[in-house]
């Protein structure tokens, strides 16, 4: 299959935390500006992916390509200038303000040792007005609310100027307004170019705004596709074992959680690529 | 910044001034430049005056202020690596670790004098970084994480005291020696000593501030500092043999100065925030500053030395909580 | 790049450590060379060798030190001791004089006072880290320094006082003292040694807890000279033994250093006769509880040339009849008066001639 055009390429990755196998024969391409879902009940392997995906773990079989360089053999600082990831949360005890915060996420492309330069500063000042965070500045980390934090979040890893970015469970503790503020500045960051993907418990989220959902289930990619053509509710059946109704609303896929699956009532996972 | 530089100055003139001796502000400073200008001829050209302040003084002030900047920036980068304010640069057993060293060369008799001026300290520093050694390889086969780091300590650190506590009650004839080293005090420091503490401790506090902005990126924490382009772990092991080496330094030479490494950088973080850039230098200025007047009290309080660490703690830590509560409310971490 | 000047900062800084601390280890140790000079002692306490130029302004590091010098004929050529020196009387006079100043304490003597001085010698006690700690730094301001032993036995007391005559080319003075404090000694054990029951000795440094000395320890050496046995004297150092452990040995004389305790001398016989344990003991019994105080105490803990002076009055504590001594209960700086001259008896065979074998070169 040709590299060419295809930004991430993930060719049958196995990676196992010890005893447990947590990922199996994983494999998928991404274009830029791509904005995918992972979508899969716990332990299915997201994080896990994510992490692989960016070098923070090493798969013991398969190769991970980011643009078309593969990822074992870059050194930190070069995944670094590509991929970012956004974190869940912050740490409370932190003591600098939002601007320092988001001056961090230049790090992978400070050129000078001690000062920041014309472009560093050009770039954070686009995402503190991208993210109006311009009253923020100079509050402290711990001053600021969740919703707030959120774009913080996402500043710092716009500063990085990545072609990627990993979003692992981006809006777990955020009502519902912000949750689909974070969404939106998501896919708006894709469609400026940058491949996005967002692993989340979230389905109706991710189907709402993906281009390309991938469901995983025990370490195998379901399935991979298009939320319209991916989503049925025999699938979510399948996958997290929860009787759904998938329903077109608007133009829009909507899945409706109706009751958990009893015992008896449980099938084997079909895998279908 | 530039506050602090200017106290440095004055604290250093006034140590310069006092001592067990008296000589007058005027005649120090006429002592002195007259030592300066006679560098290079031997000593016996020199007035009693210019000796003192000259060969006495002098080096100690360059010694004080090194310890100052050394602890200071271990604890800072300590705080940072541990990720936690309450840590100080002893934490891994480096304290210890020296005063077995010294403990054990001022029972066991003081060797040939081919290296025996050199003995103590360099037992003291052998103590240190070994102490350092075991903290390691015990934190990083234990998973080499923050807290490794902060238990291996711990066990490295009592460990190696309890040695020292048993050696000292089978010779309890013998344990002023030991005990006067650990109190931590700056007599008998030469220019030797001098040169061999602030050369070490200045390269290390550059080699510190190089690393700064990644001292600043590693309190995001490990996962996110791998992706922002730094190995945490590896990175972490560099600073902590850094920190260590520092300290090692400062106590081979000096004994054991408590306080100063845990709370000159709270201080200076108080004063500057968080950025390493800002807290870096701050911490030297403010350790430098700190242990000067010390040892300027410690010396002229009394007709005789009163141990520095003790009387640090006595002005240091009113000092910071006063601090704390005026400022309290912004500082978290 | 950021990491590249950082590298060659890096570099440069490695390159200047790498060679300036070598450097400055090196240059310090390589010693001067030496002029001639009056007194030359071939070794001191540290190995070293000393050319002593002068002796017309001394200063000494410790009371025992002091004592030496006086011995020597020299003591009006200090101008400096430390605070705890208070023997003979005429150093006290003359610190509160002020015609000789007070360089500090053992433990912490102040190298500034000791050069504003500007002695010719400084002697030292080579035990005392904080005084081991003055001699480079007197080396630098090339003021002359002599270490001596810490005086752990009667060897060592008799080395120190021989490295004193090379100093002050006094040699035959201190081959005097020698052979005097020698000669003492062995009249002394040729009294004590007609006993074949040696009285047994518990000496106390310290009450609560009760820290008493054991073998191979100055005070040791002394109580065997004096013709006792020390009841701990098979535990090194200074033990603590229970009392269970005192009434087992049953010790014959109780000696006690009292000096440093809260309570007066006269309480603290007291407070063990009426302690069940202590009374319990042969030596509380019969009144053989002795306290040391003052000058007294001093002869027995510095180790110096008063160590005969200790010998001598211990000797008369356990066997009063041979010596015509009635030394009293509690004894203090009056002590000399209660040292009987002893006979003349010549000194013939092993006993006499034990001290000076004992002599290191």
């Amino acid at each position: 299959m040709p590299a060419e055009g295809m930004l991430i390429r993930i060719e049958d990755v196995e990676f196992s935390y010890e005893a447990a196998h947590t990922l199996d024969g994983v494999r998928f391409e991404a274009r830029p500006g791509e904005f995918l879902g992972l979508i899969g009940p716990n332990g299915s392997g997201k994080t896990t992916l994510l992490r692989c995906i960016n070098g923070l773990l090493k798969p013991q079989r398969g190769a991970i390509f980011l643009e078309g360089k593969q990822v074992s053999k870059m050194k930190l600082a070069e995944i670094a200038q590509v991929c970012a990831g956004v974190p869940t949360d912050i740490p409370d005890d932190f003591n600098i303000s939002v601007e320092e915060y988001v001056y961090l996420g230049r790090y992978p492309h400070i050129q000078n040792l001690w000062w920041e330069e014309k472009e560093d500063e050009e770039q954070v000042e686009k995402a503190i007005e991208c993210f109006e965070l311009e009253h923020l500045r100079r509050r402290k980390l711990f001053e600021v609310s969740s919703g707030e934090k959120e774009r913080v979040l996402l500043a710092k890893a716009v500063v990085q100027e990545p072609k990627i970015m990993l979003v692992d469970e981006p809006s777990a503790h955020l009502d519902l307004k912000f949750k689909l503020e974070v969404m939106e500045r998501l896919h708006e960051l894709s469609r400026q170019g940058i491949t996005v993907i967002v692993a989340s418990h979230d389905i109706n989220l991710l189907i709402k705004y993906c281009d390309r959902v991938i469901i995983m289930k025990e370490g195998h990619i379901v399935k991979c596709g298009s939320p319209h053509d991916v989503m049925t509710a025999e699938l979510i059946r399948d996958v997290y074992e929860v009787e759904a109704v998938v329903m077109k609303v608007d133009g829009e896929i909507y899945a409706v959680p109706k009751r958990p699956l009893k015992e008896g009532e449980k099938g084997c996972a079909s895998k279908t690529r | 910044m530039i506050l602090g530089s200017a106290s440095l100055l004055l604290f250093f003139i006034i140590y310069l001034s006092t001592g067990q001796v008296k000589l007058g502000f005027v005649e120090s400073m006429e002592a002195l430049y007259g030592y300066l200008t006679k560098l290079g001829q031997p000593t016996t050209e020199l007035t009693t005056a210019e000796m003192i302040v000259g060969e006495i003084r002098l080096p100690r002030a360059i010694a004080v202020i090194g310890v100052g900047m050394g602890l200071s920036v271990a604890g800072a980068i300590m705080q940072a690596m541990i990720r936690n304010p309450l840590v100080d640069p002893y934490i891994t057993g480096v304290s210890s670790g020296a005063a077995l060293g010294a403990t054990m060369v001022m029972l066991f008799g003081i060797t040939a004098i081919g290296f025996g001026v050199f003995a103590i300290p360099v037992a003291a520093f052998i103590g240190a970084i070994a102490a350092f050694l075991i903290t390691m390889t015990l934190a990083e086969a234990s998973g080499g994480r923050a807290l490794n780091y902060v238990l291996a300590g711990i066990v490295t650190g009592t460990a190696l005291t309890s040695f020292v506590t048993l050696m000292l009650s089978m010779s309890p004839d013998q344990v002023q020696g030991p005990i006067f080293w650990m109190f931590g005090s700056f007599n008998g420091i030469d220019w030797t000593q001098a040169l061999l503490i602030i050369i070490p401790t200045m390269i290390m506090g550059i080699v510190a501030l190089l690393y700064a902005r990644e001292l600043n990126v590693i309190l995001l924490g490990h996962e996110q500092a791998y992706q922002l382009g730094i190995d945490s772990r590896r990175f972490r092991q560099w600073m902590m043999v850094l920190s260590s080496m520092l300290t090692a330094v400062a106590v081979a030479f000096v004994g054991i100065i408590g306080f100063l490494g845990l709370i000159v950088p709270h201080i200076a973080r108080i004063m500057v925030g968080g950025d390493h850039r800002l807290l870096l230098p701050a911490s030297i200025i403010i350790g430098a500053n700190v242990l000067l007047v010390a040892d300027i009290i410690s010396r002229t309080i009394t007709g005789s030395e009163l141990p520095v660490g003790a009387i640090i703690s006595l002005i240091g830590a009113p000092f910071f909580g006063y601090l704390l509560v005026r400022k309290g409310r912004e500082y978290a971490g | 790049m950021a990491n590249d000047s950082r590298k060659a900062i890096l570099a440069v800084l490695i390159v200047v450590a790498l060679i300036a601390i070598p450097a400055i280890a090196i240059i310090t140790l390589n010693s001067s060379g030496d002029n001639d000079g009056i007194g030359n002692v071939a070794a001191d306490a540290l190995g070293r060798q000393v050319v002593v130029e002068s002796h017309e302004k001394i200063v000494s590091c410790a009371p025992d030190i002091t004592e030496a010098i006086y011995a020597m004929g020299m003591g009006q050529n200090l101008v400096g001791v430390t605070t705890y020196c208070d023997y003979p009387q005429d150093i006290v006079d003359r610190k509160n004089a002020e015609t000789v100043r007070t360089i500090g304490g053992y433990w912490n003597p102040s190298i500034e006072d000791i050069v504003d001085l500007q002695p010719d010698l400084v002697f030292i006690n080579s035990g005392v880290e904080t005084q081991v700690e003055l001699v480079s730094q007197l080396e630098n301001l090339n003021i002359t320094s002599v270490a001596l032993y810490p005086g752990k036995d009667l060897s060592e007391v008799y080395s120190n006082i021989r490295m004193m005559g090379q100093v002050f080319e006094k040699e035959d003075v201190a081959e005097d003292i020698i052979s005097e404090m020698s000669s003492k000694l062995g009249k002394i054990e040729s009294i004590t040694s007609m006993h074949t029951l040696k009285p047994k000795i518990l000496f106390s440094v310290w009450l609560d807890p009760l820290f008493t000395t054991g073998g191979e320890t100055y005070v040791d050496e002394i109580m065997t000279m004096a013709g006792g046995v020390n009841i701990f004297g098979h535990l090194t150092g200074w033990p603590q033994p229970s009392m269970e452990q005192v009434i087992a040995v049953a010790p014959d004389y109780i000696i006690v250093s009292g000096t440093m305790m809260l309570q007066s001398p006269e309480e603290i016989i007291e407070s063990l006769e009426r302690d069940p344990f202590w009374s319990a003991t042969p030596a509380v019994q019969k009144g053989n509880v002795y306290v040391l105080t003052g000058q007294a105490e001093n002869c027995f803990l510095r180790q110096g040339v008063r160590m005969v002076d200790a010998v001598h009055l211990l000797a008369e504590i356990l066997f009063p009849h041979d010596f015509g001594a009635d030394v009293p209960n509690v004894i203090g700086s009056e002590y000399e008066d209660y040292l009987e001259p002893l006979p003349d008896f010549a000194q013939g065979g092993l006993v006499a001639n034990m001290p000076l074998a004992m002599v290191r070169e």
